[in-house]
């Protein structure tokens, strides 16, 4: 077929063609090796307080400072990075993609004052007293709120709304609803056809009665009667699923539905709320805007009109903020942190510390996990502040768990556990694994689509191999850990590690301490029975006592700590990454419970 | 056998094929994660709202029940509802097709553009020099990983030189066309809508031509092979020899009759768009069902995977027996089989 | 057989080795396809057996050295977690060649089976068999491969077991059509007529002549199998982290992508060059093969 002449030909002409390539290839990659390379990150300085409160407060006003020259009618477009919400309605949602939309349209009867969890002030309602026995509250409400549809607000919608989230028992069930109240005698039809604005006498008696959960005083007073005392009451009211929707619009869009029967229509759209903002537009899988409430009965916002885009590529999202068309991003994944680390205009969040937290959970009930000194050599053989350097490039703290620094309930004084590699050996050794022999390779299970998880993990494996375990990594997809993670009784591939991550479902500690010390948890990743930790994460759960639960609370961290089931690695800015936003964003508030952005407040200055 | 009857006959054997891939998928998503429901409510969920939903989606029910409960809902309209986006899959499907079927075009058009040329200088120079940098080109198509060609896009274009956009459909401050057909680029033009026009153009470019860099050599490939097949073909030369220029034969006889292989060009570069669609969308974000059936894979959304693979199924069933028929009319001697 | 034919055969066979090298010589190509290939499948063979002679170590993290640019000391750059890429890379290699292995082998054995079972019997078995090939076929690979892979769970068996399943429909059809033709051949109906029993036919005369072409068609294929290996490792199924394949390291490069591009490309462009030797070496067989150049 070939001749020796063409040969020759042929021979050099694709020599040529594939030297080229090859050149091509080499100086691309010569460019590429010649950009800048990361710069150093800054971490952030302790905890500061800034103070302003933005929701608006029952008794004080807004305080928001040089917002003078700050003109209103702005724009803000913010770059969400965390993935859409699954709906917007309270009674459905758990995820905090939908619950910073949540915050932002709906309101509930109190939320946080400043930027801490420890005390309340009213939003919806102006003020409250509590029995002594921590089984009564009540609430006074505003008389000047209307819904984004000009209706007045009254008691009968709070009823109305709380009866909603106990009788259709959605997935926030377990925050408020059927964990804080009894249905009674109410049933889907008294929700369905009560008239909320204007009840009738029969009505009002059915509302007014004083034994059920939720009683309506008087048109602007509620209180609610708790089986027993619930000491985190508060906290989960200021929670989203406590947002009040407008009862006539679910009844005429599907109604209250039965129980764990999801509403679509309302979770499509959202409902009329109270809070400053309403949804003007959701395009699935790119934005949701937020326009003003017409009827807000707060100071009016800045920012009248707020575009969140649902960016799925971060690296994007980091270009849309430096280049000016995005003004907020939320969050930066920590990987990413030095492509926008010391960009000039884009502050980190830095303010403080949130409630999210990661550890393993080392299984108790797995040989040879089941023996306290190896789960102590474990603990004391991961260097965690080399992660917390150079996985989340500072931003996050080691602490002492299961309750979160900043907390009520955290005791500054119980040190977590520190790296040091020869009392790790020491315990291996006199637990009878000199070196780590005899012991079996231990299983470590954690989701995928985290490069920050994927990171740590590995790391851990070569902490551990250090003192002679050897770890197996499985990563799963996060439905299958959900899958592995949440079921109980445990699966029979259930691991020996498993990696763990918390998010506050409402600030208050047994929020945590419960979730994972009780036995009766399923969140008792560690499988831990001990009878004095169920037995005083019960009393803290239903004492009415402040001091008692402190008291409480204590012993089970000094408790936690001497068992070594829970390895605590960090509590971090934010669970996924560091909020960021450009420097004429003023007025950002912060709060270690608040999801997302809170955008009543902030003012653009000067605006470009 | 007429050619009616030659029809009927290859559709009628489509449907056991039908069924057959549906209740393949449904069974391997069932049987392996026989509990999703966790994964669709989220981890603390009651119980009680496990079980309804559960109840909801007939998931305590023997395999073949669920499988009946939902073909049947399918034939009637009722596709189901994600669980994961809540929305009904035929909505989500509906939303999400005419973007792939943009890209595919666009893609195909390109591949075309490329391919087409390719292969007819291929054939005419078959055996001498210029071959080879072809061949080289096309080995190039084909061995190049589809994650890998469109991330070189991605990086060149848009992040170093910054004159692309990386991701997405069209500019996200924009709003989108008036829905008429769905596909933005054909939309906006029907509208008039310049800036859209624009946006969604330049937001194509890249995907549609990292998808065709995946089938512009079975283009290329098809269209040498049967140019190299009329060009040896008696009329050519006989043609050659009644002293026509050689270009002329080339262009009228040759490929003229070399297009009527676009039939398995395009039965073939379809099953591979359809598999191209899936990375490809998902590095660009490109809203399409290629980037739905990933992410409906990833989180367990069985309606959702049900749905697409029905619409996947169907799609490669209507185009094969398409181009069955196709070779059917063409060549009679194909219906007596 | 006669000694003699056998005599004859063996003959024949070192010619065709000698063609076959000639043939290989003639084109640079070639020889890159033939040498990159036996040297990497030799390689991944050795390192299959005893991964330490890579080098690389996954337990030896030290994030103090994470994500440097390539140098002489790391010619491919660190990790996240940093560890030497390039040793990485060649610890990984073997594991894209063992799966493309394994899955091209099982394809092939499957599809020669069923496919010329299908086409020397027709009838009713043929239509089955087509029916259910069909049913493999109509589905998008890659869609149904992600579907396995995503039910089974990641892991390196998982993901073999998902494409295997996927991969062999081909090599049926292709079987069955070899087969077809192979049956109207007059030598056949020779030796049906001189008296040779149906199973001798089809091991001695039918079989040898499917699976020639098949193999020019294996050949190429590896390289495909290794893209779709790479594709269910870059969307994070696939072999799990520390010992990922080539795939699953771009997927975790990603990540760092604009400012630390090599991470992902170099691994990436292995890949690409190892796909395009097997491509060229495809090439080659098929040339091998064909009538026209067995003058």
């Amino acid at each position: 077929m070939l001749t020796n002449k063409r040969r020759k030909g042929v021979n050099r002409t694709l020599a040529v063609v594939l030297v080229v390539v090859v050149v091509i290839v080499i100086a691309a990659s010569v460019y590429a090796v010649s950009r800048p390379s990361k710069t150093s990150t800054t971490p952030p300085t302790s905890t500061t307080s800034s103070s302003t409160t933005s929701t608006g407060s029952g008794s004080s006003t807004t305080t928001t400072s040089t917002s003078a020259g700050a003109p209103y009618n702005e724009t803000l477009v913010v770059a969400e990075t965390l993935g859409e919400p699954s709906g917007l309605d309270v009674a459905w949602s758990t995820d905090a993609p939908a619950y910073e939309i949540e915050q932002n349209i709906y309101q509930g009867l109190v939320w946080y004052q400043g930027n801490s969890t420890n005390s309340y002030v009213g939003v919806l309602a102006t003020n409250w007293s509590v029995t002594p026995d921590g089984l009564t509250y009540t609430f006074s409400l505003r008389h000047d709120v209307r819904f984004s549809n000009g209706a007045p607000f009254n008691a009968y919608d709070v009823w109305f709304n709380y009866y909603r989230l106990t009788l259709n028992n959605g997935p926030p069930g377990y925050i408020l609803g059927p964990a804080t109240f009894t249905p009674g005698n109410i049933t889907l039809q008294d929700l369905n056809t009560f008239n909320f604005t204007d009840p009738t006498p029969a009505q009002l008696a059915v509302m007014e009665n004083p034994n059920q959960s939720i009683q309506v005083v008087n048109e602007y007073t509620i209180a609610f009667h708790l089986a027993h005392p619930i000491p985190s009451f508060m906290a989960r009211l200021a929670a989203p699923p406590g947002g009040i929707e407008y009862p006539q619009f679910i009844q005429e869009h599907g109604g209250v539905q039965a129980n764990g029967t999801e509403n679509t229509y309302v979770d499509a759209n959202g409902a009329p709320g109270t809070g400053p903002y309403v949804v003007s537009s959701w395009i699935h899988g790119q934005s949701i805007t937020l326009t003003l409430n017409p009827y807000y009965w707060g100071p009016r916002p800045h920012v009248s009109k707020v575009v969140i885009e649902y960016v799925t590529n971060t690296l994007d999202a980091i270009n849309d903020l430096k280049s000016g068309s995005a003004q907020m991003l939320y969050t930066v994944p920590f990987n990413l942190l030095p492509d926008i680390n010391s960009t000039p205009g884009v502050i980190l969040e830095s303010h403080g510390l949130s409630y999210d937290i990661a550890w393993l959970s080392l299984n108790t009930q797995a040989y040879p996990l089941n023996i306290t000194d190896v789960r102590l050599a474990i603990n004391y053989a991961v260097n965690r502040t080399q992660i917390i350097d150079k996985v989340l490039y500072g931003y996050g703290v080691p602490f002492q768990g299961p309750i979160p620094i900043g907390m009520f309930g955290h005791n500054n004084s119980i040190m977590p556990i520190g790296y040091n590699l020869s009392k790790a050996k020491q315990l291996l050794a006199e637990a009878g694994f000199p070196g780590g022999k005899g012991i079996p390779p231990l299983t470590l299970l954690y989701y995928t689509g985290d490069p920050v998880v994927l990171a740590t993990v590995q790391i851990i494996q070569s902490d551990l191999a250090q003192i002679g375990i050897t770890v197996t990594l499985e990563g799963v997809t996060q439905a299958t850990y959900f899958n592995i993670a949440a079921t109980v009784p445990r699966v029979s591939n259930y691991p020996d590690i498993l990696w763990s991550v918390w998010f506050p479902d409402f600030a208050y500690p047994d929020d945590y301490a419960y979730s994972f010390e009780n036995i009766n948890s399923v969140f008792d990743n560690s499988n831990v029975n001990n009878t004095l930790l169920n037995l005083w994460t019960t009393e803290a759960l239903n004492s009415a006592n402040l001091t008692q639960q402190a008291i409480l609370y204590s012993k089970i961290t000094e408790l936690d700590k001497q068992l070594g089931d829970n390895v605590w690695l960090w509590q971090s800015v934010v669970g996924y990454g560091v909020p960021a936003y450009a420097s004429n964003v003023h007025n950002v508030y912060w709060n270690p419970i608040l999801y997302g952005y809170n955008y009543s407040a902030i003012y653009i200055y000067p605006y470009s | 056998m007429g050619i009616g009857g030659f029809i009927a006959r290859r559709a009628l054997l489509t449907i056991p094929v039908f069924f057959g891939v549906t209740f393949l998928t449904f069974f391997i998503s069932h049987v392996a994660v026989p509990n999703p429901v966790l994964a669709w409510a989220g981890e603390k969920a009651s119980p009680q709202t496990l079980q309804a939903i559960a109840a909801e989606y007939h998931l305590k029910a023997p395999l073949y029940l669920q499988y009946y409960y939902y073909m049947s809902g399918l034939f009637e309209g009722n596709w189901g509802v994600s669980p994961v986006v809540h929305l009904p899959v035929l909505q989500l499907i509906e939303t999400y097709f005419p973007a792939t079927i943009e890209l595919s075009i666009a893609a195909l058009i390109l591949s075309l553009v490329i391919g087409l040329p390719i292969g007819v200088l291929s054939a005419l120079w078959s055996g001498r020099r210029l071959d080879y940098p072809i061949r080289v080109l096309y080995l190039t198509g084909i061995a190049s990983p589809p994650f890998l060609v469109a991330l070189g896009f991605q990086l060149v274009f848009a992040y170093y030189f910054r004159i692309l956009p990386s991701q997405g459909q069209l500019s996200p401050s924009l709003a989108p066309p008036a829905h008429i057909t769905g596909m933005y680029i054909v939309d906006s033009l029907l509208t008039h809508n310049w800036p859209d026009l624009v946006s969604s153009v330049r937001h194509i470019i890249l995907p549609a031509t990292a998808l065709s860099i995946i089938t512009f050599p079975i283009v290329s490939r098809i269209t040498r092979s049967s140019m190299l097949d009329t060009l040896q073909k008696d009329y050519v030369r006989t043609a050659k020899s009644k002293g026509l220029p050689s270009s002329v034969v080339t262009f009228r006889h040759a490929l003229r009759n070399a297009l009527t292989s676009t039939i398995t060009v395009i039965g073939f570069a379809l099953e591979l768009l359809l598999s191209g669609t899936i990375v490809i969308e998902s590095i660009f974000f490109w809203p399409g069902i290629g980037e739905f059936t990933a992410t409906s894979i990833l989180s367990l959304d069985f309606p959702s995977i049900m749905g697409v693979t029905v619409v996947y199924t169907l799609v490669v069933i209507v185009t094969n027996l398409v181009v069955d028929v196709a070779y059917g009319l063409l060549d009679p001697r194909v219906r007596i089989q | 057989m006669s000694t003699e034919a056998e005599a004859g055969m063996d003959e024949s066979r070192a010619e065709s080795l000698k063609l076959f090298l000639n043939l290989a010589r003639s084109n640079p190509l070639y020889v890159f396809g033939l040498f990159f290939t036996v040297v990497y499948l030799g390689y991944s063979l050795v390192a299959g057996i005893d991964p330490a002679i890579t080098g690389f170590n996954p337990l030896h993290t030290n994030v103090d050295l994470q994500l440097l640019p390539p140098s002489l000391r790391y010619p491919f750059g660190t990790d996240d977690v940093g560890r030497n890429l390039f040793l990485e890379v060649l610890y990984g290699a073997p594991i894209d060649a063992g799966a493309s292995v394994a899955i091209v082998l099982f394809s092939f054995t499957v599809g020669l089976l069923t496919g010329s079972i299908a086409g020397y019997f027709g009838g009713w078995v043929d239509e089955v068999i087509m029916r259910v090939t069909d049913i493999f076929l109509a589905f998008p690979g890659l869609v149904l491969a992600v579907a396995v892979a995503a039910a089974l769970g990641p892991g390196l068996l998982n993901a073999i077991f998902a494409i295997a399943v996927v991969w062999w429909p081909v090599y049926t059809r292709l079987a069955r059509g070899e087969t077809l033709t192979v049956k109207e051949q007059q030598y056949i109906t020779a030796a049906k007529a001189a008296g040779v029993g149906r199973a001798r036919l089809v091991v001695d005369h039918v079989l040898p002549n499917v699976v020639v072409p098949m193999v020019a068609y294996a050949t190429a294929d590896f390289g495909n199998v290794i893209i779709l290996f790479s594709v269910l490792g870059f969307l994070g199924l696939g072999a799990q982290p520390p010992h990922s394949d080539l795939g699953r390291i771009v997927y975790d490069g990603l990540n760092y992508i604009q400012f630390a591009p090599w991470y992902p490309i170099l691994p990436g462009l292995t890949i690409f060059v190892i796909v395009l030797a097997f491509a060229f070496l495809g090439d080659l067989v098929r040339d091998f093969l064909d009538p026209r150049t067995r003058r």
